[in-house]
């Protein structure tokens, strides 16, 4: 009897070990918006140390780099002659400029020619069509090049949505502040005002962030005191952040729901 | 008997169970060489201020043999904001991120810089091998920067290999970052 309440408590357990999410399992996803806990006291996050060689050795570093600042030397200071290859360089931007206005009077000419005069001058047409085609063919990889170049534009970019409109105060504005120092303030409009009363969401902003592990400082109106929240922008990828106002008390950003997930962009 | 079955099971399944839960923190971090971590801190750095320059590399935990370390920090400058901010790439991740307050004027690392491997074997080769058999020592840090450590010709990005060993004046390789010569050794 004792041997089969042990065993079904051990089966329970399994059964909740294996239910449990792996680590990292509760980030969201393009299909699974996470909450993120706004929080009153800022979260005690352990720092690790960096640039310890630097730190050590920043005196002597400085003075290395010290070394190839620019000095007063004394040196004559009289005119010499003029290298003749400068000289040349205005020729040769002249000549440019012949050679461009060569080619727009040829350009005006053949405006005023008669192109349809002879079968012979709708082939030379034809031809020029074929050119500009090639032209356009080269263009096209070269833009094609580019496009490829910078597919791999880093876009980590984090999007703040605001919805709900508490009982109460108006919020006013909205401020997020980043570890690094930045912050950004955005008043709302009246028409945003609206479309929260009437149940709708705005975006309030968009910036890129960086992709790791942050801690962001959240507050609404210019008295509240800020709720700190976690926060691991997927990489490459818009994220999103909605603030539900509904229940924001006043002087207490961390009373807002907040939600993140991933903006699927992802080819059909 | 047939209980003792089920409850090895039961057993094993809580077991395999627990040990799917546990935190990966405990797994040693897998040695990387220093261009590895280079396109996240970069996006990093782009999303701080689009004028970011890259500036310096460190090694933030030992170096292997291989010149691969768990974690390598790189320090970005913005010329229009005179600000500086440093990342730490660790398992594919951003492990900490800080803004460096001192000043620190170095002018930006050319791009195609050798990575730390092949400069740790180029330094090792010409004298590192030699100094860790002789002193019991280790290599303790490898950085790269531009403008220090080559008197003859300051512009050139080099890596700095520190080899320490105790009580014995540390090695000195520097080692040019776009040919991978050793340019200059000292002890001090």
């Amino acid at each position: 009897m004792r041997a089969n309440r042990l065993l079904s408590v051990l089966a329970s357990l399994a059964a909740l070990g294996a239910a449990m999410p792996a680590a990292g399992a509760g980030e969201p996803t393009v299909d699974a918006p996470a909450e993120v806990r706004v929080q009153r006291v800022k979260p005690d996050r352990p720092k690790l140390p960096m640039l310890r060689f630097l730190s050590a050795n920043r005196d002597y570093l400085r003075a290395e780099l010290d070394r190839l600042r620019v000095k007063r030397v004394d040196v004559g200071g009289d005119a010499a002659a003029i290298d003749p290859r400068f000289l040349r360089y205005g020729d040769m931007i002249a000549a440019a400029r012949a050679a461009g206005d060569s080619a727009a009077a040829a350009d005006l000419a053949r405006e005023g020619r008669d192109l349809y005069a002879s079968v012979t001058q709708l082939g030379s047409l034809e031809e020029e069509l074929d050119g500009l085609d090639r032209a356009l063919d080269a263009q096209r990889e070269r833009l094609a090049a580019l496009q490829s170049d910078y597919a791999g534009h880093q876009r980590t970019s984090l999007v703040v949505v605001l919805s709900g409109w508490p009982g109460g105060d108006d919020p006013g504005a909205v401020t997020i502040s980043m570890e690094d120092g930045t912050r950004q303030s955005v008043s709302l409009t009246a028409e945003q005002r609206e479309a929260l009363r009437a149940g709708g969401a705005v975006q309030v902003m968009q910036r890129l962030v960086e992709p790791r592990d942050q801690l962001l400082a959240v507050s609404f109106g210019v008295a509240d005191a800020p709720g700190w929240l976690e926060l691991d922008p997927a990489r490459n990828r818009l994220n999103l952040l909605r603030f539900d106002l509904a229940r924001l008390a006043a002087g207490d950003a961390a009373s807002v729901a907040a939600t993140t997930w991933v903006l699927d962009d992802r080819t059909p | 008997m047939k209980k003792n079955g089920l409850l090895t099971v039961a057993l094993a399944a809580l077991l395999s169970a627990t040990l799917a839960a546990a935190p990966a923190a405990a797994k040693p971090s897998a040695p990387i060489p220093a261009r590895a971590g280079l396109e996240l801190a970069r996006a990093a750095a782009a999303a701080w201020a689009s004028d970011a320059r890259l500036v310096y590399v460190e090694n933030d935990e030992d170096v292997d043999a291989d010149g691969g370390a768990a974690r390598w920090d790189y320090l970005y400058v913005s010329s229009s904001t005179g600000r500086a901010r440093a990342w730490s790439v660790r398992d594919g991740r951003i492990a900490a991120a800080e803004n460096v307050e001192m000043a620190f004027d170095a002018p930006p690392l050319p791009e195609g810089w050798i990575d730390s491997g092949v400069a740790l074997a180029a330094a090792d080769r010409e004298a590192g091998r030699a100094f860790r058999k002789g002193t019991q020592g280790r290599l303790s840090s490898m950085l790269l920067m531009r403008g220090a450590f080559d008197e003859k010709d300051p512009d050139r990005a080099t890596w700095t290999l520190v080899y320490t060993a105790p009580g014995a004046p540390s090695l000195w390789v520097v080692v040019d970052a776009a040919e991978g010569k050793v340019r200059r050794t000292w002890r001090g």
